[in-house]
């Protein structure tokens, strides 16, 4: 076989194996359903859903030649929902008379309201002869320190949580007085309040 | 004869010497020794509202992703942004319906069907990548935790999800019942569905 063949047949194995390449590293579109791990079962009654409105004051220290320190604010409503672990909840039925056990009300989670957020929510101070600019980071880092303040705040605020229990108590009253009818007794609660551990 | 040296000229240069002189002083003090940025926070929080709700929350998940954000003409990506995300699925209690059929001796609970109750990215974790600087304006923020919500909303499986969740709900509520069920006997059943 003369050269010129041999390397025509070479250049068409290199494309042949470039092409088989190419078909093996072809990613397909598969649509993923939500991995097992990441839910995760919970069985939670919120009873009480309380709006914040909250501005983080932030002051961002200058940190080069010409620039001053900036002041930013950020204006927004947080959202706490506050509630008891139902799973702790524990009845016992002796005849007409019920004992529940129900946990203390904890706060369950806090989030941001989206509609309160837009470009007018934030305020920024002048900036020197070199721009002192506040970026993604600042924003969020400034977010989140903010919302651990809201977040503390809630959890010291004994009469909201204690305002939280109250309603769940009334919840699950109005349950078992719905069952206690159902079946033709008055049931007489009688509650007990779990104490933190 | 010699020829003064022109002063002006001298004076002239030599200003321009000493002001570059100083100019890169400045500058590679700035470059050598700037200063790392702090940024401290105060937040001043009031509350606004309390809405009562009667929320039975059964599953959550929690999703953690990343998505692009365009521009105006949705042509040009301006950046990224890694966040995580929990949505929180369940029934309203309220609405448990509780029925005898006398004839049957049976007590029949019924679950309404789950519901998405709580959508919520982390604001405070987002991590950017911008493709160029200028698209780091000092309002980014709020237009990335949009994006990311609507991400999320589009990306969780409702439909997954909220069977799952009406699931756990209906072995909630089957759960509260058995010292029912237990002191029944034979007078009634109950049925949870």
């Amino acid at each position: 076989m003369d050269l010129k063949h041999k390397i025509t047949d070479l250049i068409l194995i290199v494309l042949m194996a470039g092409s088989l390449a190419g078909c093996a590293g072809k990613e397909s579109n598969i649509v993923k359903e939500p991995d097992i791990t990441q839910i995760r079962n919970i069985c939670n009654l919120a009873t009480v859903k309380c709006y914040y409105h909250n501005v983080a004051k932030s002051e961002k220290k200058a940190a080069h030649f010409l620039e001053k320190d900036k002041k930013f604010w950020i204006e927004y409503t947080g959202v706490a929902n506050l509630g008891i672990d139902m799973s702790k909840v524990k009845m016992e039925i002796d005849g007409i008379n019920i004992k529940v056990t129900i946990p203390k009300a904890q706060l369950l989670n806090i989030s941001i309201d989206e509609t309160s957020l837009n470009d007018d929510s934030f305020t920024t101070s002048q900036d020197g002869w070199n721009k002192n600019e506040i970026t993604a980071d600042d924003q969020t880092a400034a977010i989140n320190q903010a919302q651990k303040e809201m977040e503390k705040s809630v959890q010291e605020n004994s009469a909201l949580l204690v305002s939280a229990q109250d309603r769940a108590q009334k919840l699950i009253e109005n349950y078992i007085n719905r069952l206690g009818e159902a079946v033709g007794v008055e049931y007489k609660i009688e509650w007990v309040y779990e104490e933190e551990d | 004869m010699k020829k003064k040296p022109d002063w002006k000229i001298l004076i002239g240069i030599g200003s321009i010497v000493v002001i570059v002189i100083i100019g890169l002083v400045f500058f590679l003090t700035n470059l050598l020794h700037s200063k790392k940025e702090t940024v401290t926070t105060v937040t001043k929080s009031s509350l606004e509202k309390i809405l009562e709700i009667s929320d039975l929350s059964t599953l959550d998940f929690t999703y953690n992703s990343i998505t692009d954000v365009k521009d105006q003409d949705k042509k040009n990506v301006k950046y990224h942004v890694a966040y995580e995300g929990t949505v929180t699925a369940g029934i309203d209690l309220q609405k448990v319906d509780i029925s005898v059929n006398e004839d049957s001796h049976k007590i029949v609970i019924t679950v309404p069907d789950a519901t998405v109750q709580n959508t919520n990215v982390d604001m405070g974790g987002m991590d950017f990548i911008f493709e160029k600087k200028k698209y780091d304006t000092e309002t980014v923020s709020q237009e990335a935790y949009k994006a990311c919500l609507k991400d999320l909303e589009n990306k969780a499986n409702e439909n997954t999800l909220l069977s799952m969740a009406k699931e756990n709900a209906v072995n909630a509520i089957t759960a509260l019942v058995s010292p029912w069920v237990e002191q029944m006997n034979d007078e009634y059943t109950i049925e949870v569905k």
